[in-house]
């Protein structure tokens, strides 16, 4: 009979109720990606968005040429810059201008070309790369034709990358994988392997 | 909810501390009182034996009576066992023989017998010398005090004064009288002789620390003086004095730890808040911002999505984190329109600002960087009363630049061209060769030289019941620009509240909602202040725009007239509490509430308003904005209390959904002015759509115990989900303790020395977390992209993921003393902080070879902000016609950087120093100019002959702010109210020399640049004059990122003066007026700084406009 003892009992009641119901369940917290948005998980398990993945190394590659009018690798690199060292090219512009270093064949390690235009850009698209081939190689219900084929692409695109770079600077780190912890620790890799 | 006692004042100490051991809720306490009524009871006991206990006896009663006997655990072991022998008693005779030697009482309500402590008076205290005191009680005019409670201190004796205010009371020689009285300061007198009568005067006084005086906590509220936490206010009484759109421009100044910055004075824009310095290396350092128990979806976010004059940005350094890597440096940081201006600040009740950590854990992931609460207005008991407020203003530009006159323009080009040895030409100098070298055109006076009109009204009708109490208010607000033409930006707002108690007061209700529509139709701001002052008239003979003859044109401003920024803001917040008392000691509230903003923006920009033949084609963009939040808060809350102290206990669960979506269309070549309203008519158009969901989940919980108004512990916590965090890391635990120990309550000070009143420690230490770091960032996702090829859409990955990223922890210390003087009429406080927060989320710099410059990830980086805070208000004169109030508060903070483990090889290197600021500012030094070539020499401090951003660069100083504060001053005498308000604020920041700081090319400049250097051997600070040159120009262009575009900014400011005058209250009754005074108001009026060039707020007012000076006057009226 004690009115105390009550009370006490029927707040402990309420105690797992209230946790349960509101925090316990983690379903709750499922939201919806923003728009244009895909993870990466889906986006391989279906033709239309594997093929756009694919399509975005392509798109990649030709729109920084034309939203930046800068050369990138690898065809615009190669074509200019390669062309500057073997002299098929001739520069006129400012003589201070990094371009020049290729003209004279008197490359700096700090010339932002090296840098920017082909090693930042080749391994922007490689990670690229990787992770189309790794989401085609686990991907379950595209038809075997459409995995084949984009993974056909993206092998050649990846050995016609490493190709150029390795003639450009020799051996290369190579990454065969998206896993970044893995690849900021990868050094040059021997060329014959 | 608060939990107030019945007489927690500690001058009734002695009286309630009997009284509280009775301590079985305000319903038994009631019955207490009905105590007779008990003798009409029939039933009949028989019993008989010896040393029998009471429990026994008890049962027996329930046996024979079928009556329930009551009381509380343990209340029967100091008893003694009963010997008795009675056949058919009736119940209450035979209670009153058993009970007549216990320390018990009794009472029969309806079947029930309650047991109770008796109240014992302490007659067996004799001493050797009793003195017989009698005496009268008074307020300050004379008036017997009714009630008065007569204490002996010490002693549980007491006495209390009858309607002629007297007392009588017996006394051993050399006992202390504690008089006191609800609402008066407590009197102390020491009676060594006897007196024939004592006559007593009670001063009235207004107490910060009153019981009444309540803080909110948001989940509960307590009364501040027993809180254990950091929590500073600002009421509506404080607010309404200013004449400003945005209820945060309000706090300026009025709560320590509270750093405000506008960042703009075009009406409605961005107002930063941050509470007690950064604790973020990268991420947002925003408190949290609730209005009526709901989460403000848009938070202190800008919710402009298009160019508007309040977006024109003012320059901050700024730290930018992409999956590109870190960018920093000096540059804008767009302002943009503030969420809350579209909330009238006369519809807030309070504003509270939570800081330390027994206050803000309670809110878990959320409250690392404070808590700001806003409470609007409710209903009130009473006859239907309506108050109204209206008011007219004008506002003007604080300072205007002094800009150089034409001859002045003219002689400074000339000697521009000479120093560089250039021969003016038509192309080069047209303004000189082309242009009338007489013709003078202010063109500051015309941008920025209007006065913006602002007219405000509010009326609100609030009344009700016992049961039922409602409240309806409507504001509006319309407020001009000092740009040319008329655009105005209005504000509509409605609120609504009612309030419902049921009979028995067991279940309430309570709805309230808040509308507001705000049309910002501003302009996108006006660029071109300093245009040369000779240039062709603004407008041509035909009043059309002139943009001057052929080959020598100009950029003319005012055709951004013919463009237009238009916002339309929809702003609802509703929300929804429900109260039932399922016991008396136990409530469950449920709260549910949301706030939806919606926006539509247009900008237009005709062909017209170029430069004639310059674009064939204009363009308008349109967006839409939806902005969600809704939240769900059951609670229940739990109070008990005996002998042994008095025990809260709170209990929640909130979940919260937020959604936000913006699309917007940009359509562009259209070839005709006339469409442009149209999207079909465009030529191009180009989309664009953001959007997030965040869902959030929590339970948590506060346990406050109190033992005797003295020892105060409080436990809170809060274990919390986010859907910004992997499922793995989803859920943590958040807490906080607070101590405090009021030591004026204890006896063994003996009687306290008479100017003391009231001593309270604190100290409070806990974890809160920040989670403003955006959503989605643990997922691997990729976005469709704009880039197509092929002619087919594509995908690209977005950013290196990391599932396994925190919370940013912040670890909060406060030590606070607080104290109460002369009878609570002077209190103050003082407060160290120290706050710690690790666990930083930043960008981690990975070798670009991974395919980005890194990687979202939780690092050790410890930011420490400590500081004091001292608050001090006291109320001075209380007597006769005069009064006068004081409020003072001071912060010094501190910021530092204490641990960054691997700074030297992370992409932070040049940002950050161990052992300084987070707003550190580095940058060249600059030497001064050569007195040779008359150009600036900065410090080649790496001598490798060319001056480089950072390797050249030195620590050059903070951005913090070292001090700011407010001082209040409020006077009243008869009708006449004057208040004047001082804000303070010691910094370092941009100088006037960060806008200009040489002069030469085709463009007018501030006239301090004519302090140049001209000839060799001249020794200035400016350098020389120069219309073009390479190296004058590059030199120059370097002073933004040198110290000499930094200085000492800091200010005092008269930021609000009010004056009132109440009108007699003779006067209006017959009218029917309850109350009506008139009022002029100004902000922003005086500003003392060291530079008189410019505002210190905002000392780049050619980019963006300083806070305005307004003056308003007004009339506020009740009925």
């Amino acid at each position: 009979m004690n009115i105390f003892n009550l009370i006490k009992k029927k707040i402990f009641i309420w105690i797992p109720v209230v946790m349960i119901v509101f925090s316990g369940c983690e379903k709750i917290l499922d939201v919806s990606l923003n728009p244009g948005k895909l993870l990466q998980d889906d986006i391989f398990e279906e033709e239309g968005t594997a093929d756009a993945a694919v399509n975005g190394i392509y798109a990649s590659l030709y729109n920084r040429l034309v939203t930046t009018g800068s050369y990138f690798f690898p065809s615009s690199v190669l074509t200019l810059y390669g062309g500057l060292s073997a002299d098929e090219l001739k520069y006129g512009g400012s003589a201070t201008n990094t371009a020049m270093e290729f003209q004279n064949n008197a490359i700096s390690p700090t010339n932002s070309i090296l840098s920017f235009n082909i090693w930042k850009a080749a391994y922007t698209d490689l990670y690229h790369i990787n992770s189309c081939i790794e989401g085609l190689a686990i991907s379950k219900q595209l038809s075997v034709n459409t995995r084949n084929n984009l993974l056909a692409e993206c092998y050649f695109l990846r050995a016609y990358f490493y190709f150029n770079l390795v003639n450009l600077f020799g051996d290369m780190p190579l990454m065969s994988s998206s896993d970044y912890t893995n690849n900021a620790q990868v050094g040059r890799t021997p060329r014959c392997i | 909810m608060q939990f107030r006692t019945f007489c927690t004042r500690p001058i009734n100490a002695g009286i309630t501390k009997t009284w509280r051991i009775v301590k079985l809720t305000a319903f038994i306490l009631l019955i207490a009182a009905l105590h007779l009524t008990a003798g009409g009871v029939s039933q009949v006991v028989s019993l008989s034996g010896k040393n029998i206990p009471l429990q026994k006896v008890f049962s027996v009663i329930e046996q024979q009576t079928g009556f329930v006997v009551f009381y509380e655990e343990g209340l029967l072991n100091k008893t003694n066992p009963v010997t008795i022998d009675s056949k058919k008693t009736p119940l209450n005779v035979f209670l009153k023989e058993i009970l007549e030697n216990q320390p018990l009482d009794f009472v029969i309500k309806g079947e029930t017998v309650f047991i109770s402590p008796k109240l014992l008076f302490n007659i067996n205290n004799i001493k050797n010398v009793i003195i017989p005191v009698k005496g009268v009680v008074c307020d300050e005019y004379g008036k017997p005090l009714a009630g008065v409670s007569v204490v002996i201190k010490g002693n549980k004796d007491g006495t209390m004064t009858d309607s002629s205010g007297q007392f009588s009371i017996t006394v051993d020689k050399g006992d202390v009288l504690l008089i006191s009285y609800v609402g008066f300061r407590e009197r102390v007198i020491r009676i060594s002789d006897p007196v024939a009568s004592l006559n007593i005067t009670l001063e009235k006084f207004i107490s910060q620390l009153n019981e009444v005086d309540v803080v909110n906590k948001g989940y509960y509220t307590e009364s501040k003086r027993l809180s254990t936490g950091s929590v500073g206010s600002v009421k509506a009484k404080e607010i309404e004095k200013q004449p400003v759109g945005n209820p945060l421009a309000a706090l300026q100044g009025r709560i320590a730890g509270l750093n405000i910055t506008t960042t703009n004075g075009v009406p409605g824009s961005a107002i930063k808040v941050q509470i007690r310095g950064t604790n973020s290396l990268t991420n947002g350092s925003d408190p949290l911002f609730i209005v009526d128990g709901v989460p403000f979806s848009a938070g202190n976010e800008s919710i402009d999505n298009l160019a508007v004059a309040a977006s024109k940005s003012t320059p901050q350094r700024y730290t930018s984190v992409s999956a590109n890597g870190v960018t920093y440096g000096s540059s804008s940081l767009t302002s943009g329109v503030s969420p809350f201006s579209i909330i009238n600040p006369a519809d807030i009740e309070s504003i509270e600002v939570l800081k330390d950590a027994d206050a803000t854990s309670i809110y878990g992931s959320r409250g690392a960087n404070g808590v700001i609460l806003i409470t609007t207005k409710k209903g009130n008991r009473g006859k239907l009363k309506a108050n109204g407020s209206f008011y007219t203003g004008a506002s003007r530009i604080t300072r205007f630049w002094k800009m150089m006159n034409t001859q002045q323009y003219v002689a400074m080009r000339k000697e521009a061209f000479a120093n560089d040895g250039v021969t003016p030409t038509l192309e080069n100098a047209y303004d000189l060769l082309v242009w009338d070298t007489t013709q003078y055109t202010d063109w500051q006076k015309i941008l920025y030289g209007g006065t913006a009109r602002v007219h405000d009204a509010t009326l609100s009708m609030s009344g009700g019941s016992e049961q039922l109490q409602a409240l309806v208010g409507v504001g509006y607000r319309e407020e001009g620009n000092i740009f040319p033409g008329d655009r105005k930006t209005r504000r509509f707002t409605v609120n609504g509240n009612i309030n419902h108690e049921s009979q028995n007061k067991r279940f309430s209700l309570q709805l309230q909602f808040n509308y507001a529509n705000n049309k910002n139709n501003t302009v996108s701001g006006f660029s071109g202040i300093d245009l040369p002052p000779n240039t062709p008239s603004p407008y041509d003979a035909e009043g059309k725009i002139n943009w001057g003859p052929l080959g020598a044109t100009f950029n003319n401003p005012l055709a951004e007239l013919l463009r237009s920024s238009d916002m339309d803001i929809d702003n609802l917040i509703g929300n929804l509490r429900l109260k039932y008392k399922i016991l008396p000691n136990l409530v469950f509230t449920g709260t549910i509430g949301q706030n939806i903003l919606r926006s539509e923006d247009t900008r237009i920009v005709p062909i017209a308003s170029y430069l004639p033949g310059s674009t064939t084609t204009g363009y308008a963009d349109f967006s839409n904005q939806k902005r969600k939040s809704l939240s769900i808060e059951p609670l229940l809350e739990y109070s008990t209390g005996g002998k042994w102290g008095k025990l809260s206990v709170l209990m929640g669960a909130s979940y919260q959904q937020n959604e936000s979506h913006i699309r917007s269309i940009y359509a562009s070549g259209y070839t005709s002015d006339a469409l442009l309203n149209s999207i079909q008519a465009a030529g191009a158009s180009s989309l664009r759509e953001t959007g997030a969901e965040y869902k959030y989940v929590a339970s948590f919980g506060r346990i406050n115990y109190n033992y005797a108004n003295k020892y105060i512990i409080n436990l809170s916590g809060r274990r919390d989900g986010s859907s910004r965090f992997s499922p793995d890391r989803r859920f943590n635990n958040f807490g906080s303790v607070g101590l405090a120990w009021i030591f004026t309550e204890e006896s063994f000070w003996g009687h306290l020395p008479h100017w003391l009143s009231f001593g309270k420690l604190r100290s409070s230490y806990g974890v809160t977390g920040n989670d403003q770091i955006g959503d989605y960032k643990y997922l691997n996702t990729w976005s469709a992209s704009n880039r197509y090829y092929d002619n087919a859409f594509s995908l690209k990955p977005d950013a290196l993921f990391n599932p396994n990223y925190s919370w940013e922890r912040n670890r909060k210390t406060e030590w606070a003393l607080e104290l109460g003087l002369f009878g609570d009429r002077i209190t103050t406080a003082v407060s160290y902080y120290l706050n710690r927060s690790g666990n930083q989320l930043i960008q981690y710099k990975l070798p670009n070879q991974v395919g980005f410059a890194g990687v979202i990830s939780n690092f050790p980086a410890k930011i420490q902000n400590s500081g004091w805070e001292f608050e001090l208000s006291g109320d001075w004169l209380g007597r006769g016609d005069f009064s006068w109030q004081t409020s003072f508060n001071i912060s010094i903070p501190r910021n530092k950087l204490i641990s960054f483990p691997g700074i030297a090889g992370s992409s932070y290197a040049n940002l950050f120093i161990i052992g300084e600021s987070v707003n550190l500012l580095q940058g060249l030094h600059m030497i001064g100019v050569d007195p040779q070539t008359g150009i600036y020499v900065y410090d080649d401090k790496d001598k490798n002959g060319t001056i480089n951003g950072i390797s050249d660069s030195y620590v050059i100083g903070k951005l913090d702010p070292r001090v700011l504060g407010g001082l209040s001053n409020e006077f009243h005498y008869k009708n006449i109210g004057f208040t004047v308000f001082l804000e303070f604020k010691k910094k370092y920041g941009y100088s006037h020399y960060y806008s200009s700081a040489y002069a030469g090319r085709m463009q007018n400049y501030p006239v301090y640049l004519l302090d140049r250097w001209q000839k060799p051997g001249d020794i200035t600070r400016i350098q020389k004059f120069s219309q073009g040159g390479y190296e004058p120009y590059t030199m120059a262009n370097y002073i933004q990122q040198s110290d000499f575009a930094y200085n000492d900014m800091s200010y005092i400011r008269i930021k609000n003066i009010e004056l009132t005058y109440e009108l007699p209250k003779t006067w209006l009754q017959k009218a029917g007026i309850r109350n009506c005074s008139i009022y002029v108001r100004g902000q922003n009026l005086f500003t003392f700084n060291k530079y008189k060039e410019v505002d210190p707020e905002m000392p780049n007012n050619n980019i963006a406009i300083p806070p305005l000076k307004t003056y308003a006057a007004g009339i506020q009226f009740g009925f």
